[in-house]
């Protein structure tokens, strides 16, 4: 044997060690970051009344972010990390879905109360 | 042992199979799930206004669609499109959300007009009214001012009739002239005088009057009563005529009996050739003050 076969023999034994230590690591982390933003966006939902103008999604949130800490407990990060994301997008409909009924609502009770002021100022200057 | 050549064409097409279902093949373009994801882009994409509102939130779900469509296994695709049907889902209510906030604030702006009208009315009604006050206070200015006018226009003919105030009440006199002669019918001098005189008696609405007539001394007394009577007569019905109430006079002939000055002259004669208009005082009945 002579020195470059012992060299390519060292870095093979090394690139496999690497390997090995770094790849399960990528699969085998839990996803904290994406909880936290999670319970934030499930903050936000209920400030906006989700609870009130889109139940539904708000419980699909809730339920998944449930599901999610108890997969991280089971150590099944994958899984974890699958319904953060969709817990997440739930979140988000629900608050924007609040938003957009109470501001429809909001827009409906001020053409109804100008159509109010209009007929009365009408009715009095027409006497 | 297997001759490994002869069934090498087999092993291949299996590998490929198996390959071809694994990849790009392999997931059904009809999945529900993906159907479901597809619907709801269609609707981000067919209304404008998601485009308008919302064009970060339907660039996020065309991405989302897409990775969804390029899937590798049912459980991805799944997955996937889950997650592209919420992204879809959001830019449609984020670009409601715009929307309405924009309307919100065109009406809040048209709200604004509306008050402003309503008080620009409030303000020219309050201005109409006012001026509405003042043109009366104007007019009644203004029948003030004609009413002094009149009244001193009646102060004058007053004093052109001779008015003399005296124990009985205030005496106007009217002449001889104004009669034809040795008649009891009134001369035009003799209305004019009379218009004057109904004129002045509207200031005193609620005086009687007395009328008395009286001649000189030419002629036969009952001639001259006659005559006296009858020419305070006329003078009444000319004042009836002008509205003056008739039984707020009384009228009475004296004939030649309460001369004013000599019957000896003719300018006397005609002096004592005259009718006596008295105004009498409030509540006094001409019956009490006859001579």
């Amino acid at each position: 044997m002579d020195i470059s076969d012992a060299h390519k023999r060292k870095w093979t034994i090394f690139t496999i060690i690497f390997m090995v230590s770094v790849i399960p690591a990528c699969a085998g982390v839990a996803p904290m970051e994406k909880m936290v933003k999670l319970e934030s966006q499930i903050a936000n939902a209920r400030q906006a009344e989700a609870i009130v103008y889109a139940p539904l999604e708000l419980k699909f949130a809730e339920d998944k972010y449930e599901l999610a800490e108890g997969a991280i407990e089971d150590k099944k990060y994958d899984v974890a990390r699958q319904l953060a994301d969709e817990a997440l997008l739930d979140a988000q409909l629900a608050e924007v879905k609040a938003l957009s009924v109470r501001a429809e609502k909001e827009a409906q009770e001020m053409r109804e109360s100008i159509e109010t002021l209009r007929s009365e100022l009408n009715r009095r200057h027409t006497q | 042992m297997i001759n490994v050549h002869s069934h090498w064409g087999l092993l291949v097409l299996l590998a490929l199979g198996v390959g071809l279902f694994a990849g790009c093949g392999g997931i059904p373009a009809n999945h529900p799930d993906l159907l479901r994801a597809r619907t709801a882009y269609d609707e981000v994409q067919y209304n404008d206004w998601v485009n308008e509102n919302a064009p970060v939130e339907e660039y996020e779900a065309s991405q989302a669609i897409q990775k969804a469509e390029q899937a590798e296994s049912i459980e991805d695709l799944e997955h996937l499109s889950y997650l592209a049907e919420r992204r879809s889902q959001i830019a449609v209510a984020a670009a409601k959300t715009r929307r309405a906030e924009k309307e919100i604030d065109k009406l809040a702006k048209a709200k604004n007009m509306v008050l402003l009208e309503a008080r620009e009315m409030e303000i020219q009604e309050k201005t109409r009214k006012i001026q509405a006050r003042e043109r009366e206070v104007e007019a009644a200015r203004a029948e003030a001012a004609l009413a002094r006018k009149m009244a001193n226009k009646l102060e004058r003919e007053l004093a052109e009739l001779n008015a003399k105030e005296t124990d009985r009440g205030i005496v106007l006199t009217l002449g001889d002239v104004l009669f034809e002669f040795d008649k009891a019918e009134l001369m035009p001098g003799g209305f004019r005088a009379v218009n004057k005189l109904a004129a002045f008696l509207n200031e005193y609405e609620n005086r009687n009057l007395l009328i008395e007539g009286h001649t000189d001394s030419i002629g036969t007394p009952e001639y001259n009563l006659d005559l006296s009577r009858r020419r305070a007569e006329a003078v009444r019905s000319a004042l009836m005529e002008k509205e003056i109430a008739r039984d707020r006079i009384i009228t009475k002939g004296y004939g030649k009996g309460y001369p004013v000055a000599s019957n000896a002259t003719e300018a006397g004669r005609q002096q004592n050739r005259r009718v006596e208009v008295i105004i009498l005082d409030e509540g006094v009945r001409g019956d009490s003050m006859l001579r």
